[in-house]
């Protein structure tokens, strides 16, 4: 599932990625640490940290909890450009 | 049930996450006049898809969160809003004079496990609390509800855990108490939905941190429902949700008096 990634998710990943780390190290956490507080394995912190995972809604929040900020803090910065709209998809 | 056991909860009804998501995208599709299909057509997705979500049967991930948050135009904080999650805790309450003197219980030491944190709030609420925020003179976008809360309530200092001269307290009148209603352990187990061993370990004070909701389920064991010990434990919750709603009231009459000035 999910195997076609396009740039921009790929792009949202390693945002997201960048910005766990940032807040995590701000929280003084090791990723174990982190891993520990939001209920996951190291590996999967590791992986979304290393941008090479979407999260899903449930994840993210775990995470925003464990380093201390709102969910959406986590996505701060990231944006999705929409495919113009199709032509008779009225 | 007399809702012991559930003391740490905020909210009336549990919201699972899928369900304020959808609560908050359903929300916001209104608030930018769509319909579902055409919400879908404009950010390429399965309307199928997108009504699971609407009902709350679906988590969505990072990228469909940002493709409704475009495809919306409001912020990622709009739609990701009103969820939490609690890492497992260790939590410290002392028990009121009163009360303590019937019980022998001075403190309650229990943990929590990890948990979401969904509040039922209503965006009217939302805006409200910015409201509040903006007249005090605070960034609206940067506080939540519960942190105000938090911030507003007194601060408990922070004690020590239970010794062993508690622990065997609690041990002795427990074990008082069930001799008192001629009860057995296993019979006792039985009722407080635990185990004759377990409650064996409690009496012979070689359980360091019972926790509270297996002791809230032996009081109401040992006393039936909702009559003596239990009812003791009753108070607390009471003087809880009082503490908050006095801080709540005294917000509002601080906002008040400002709006006056």
């Amino acid at each position: 599932m999910g195997k076609e990634k396009g740039p921009q998710a790929t792009n949202a990943s390693r945002a997201f990625g960048q910005n766990l780390v940032r807040l995590r190290e701000r929280a003084g956490l090791s990723q174990e640490g982190a891993a520990d507080r939001a209920g996951l394995h190291r590996t999967h912190v590791a992986m979304i940290e290393a941008g090479q995972r979407l999260p899903r809604l449930d994840t993210i929040v775990k995470l925003g909890g464990a380093v201390g900020v709102e969910p959406c803090e986590l996505l701060a910065g990231l944006a999705w450009e929409l495919d113009p709209p199709k032509e008779g998809s009225k | 049930m007399s809702g012991l056991g559930q003391e740490d909860r905020w909210v009336e009804k549990e919201w699972t996450l899928a369900e304020r998501f959808s609560a908050n995208l359903v929300w916001f599709r209104h608030q930018a006049g769509l319909t579902q299909q055409e919400l879908a057509d404009r950010v390429g997705m399965n309307r199928v898809v997108l009504s699971a979500l609407e009902c709350g049967r679906r988590l969505p991930r990072l990228d469909t969160i940002l493709r409704l948050v475009a495809g919306l135009e409001v912020k990622s904080c709009d739609l990701v809003a009103w969820m939490w999650w609690t890492p497992a805790g260790h939590h410290h309450y002392e028990t009121p004079r009163r009360i303590a003197d019937i019980t022998g219980y001075e403190v309650w030491d229990f943990d929590t496990p990890a948990r979401f944190r969904v509040s039922p709030a209503g965006f009217e609420t939302r805006e409200r609390f910015k409201d509040r925020l903006r007249q005090r003179g605070e960034d609206p976008d940067h506080r939540v509800v519960l942190e105000l809360l938090r911030d507003d309530a007194p601060k408990v200092a922070p004690r020590p855990r239970p010794d062993a001269a508690w622990v065997l307290r609690t041990a002795q009148a427990l074990k008082a108490l069930r001799e008192e209603r001629g009860l057995t352990r296993d019979e006792l187990a039985k009722r407080a939905r635990t185990t004759a061993a377990f409650i064996g370990e409690i009496e012979e004070g070689k359980v360091f941190d019972p926790g509270l909701r297996i002791l809230a389920e032996i009081c109401r064991a040992l006393d039936g429902e909702g009559t003596g010990l239990a009812a003791q434990v009753e108070p607390m919750r009471a003087e809880r949700k009082a503490a908050v709603q006095k801080v709540l009231d005294e917000l509002a009459e601080r906002d008040a008096r400002q709006a006056e000035e």
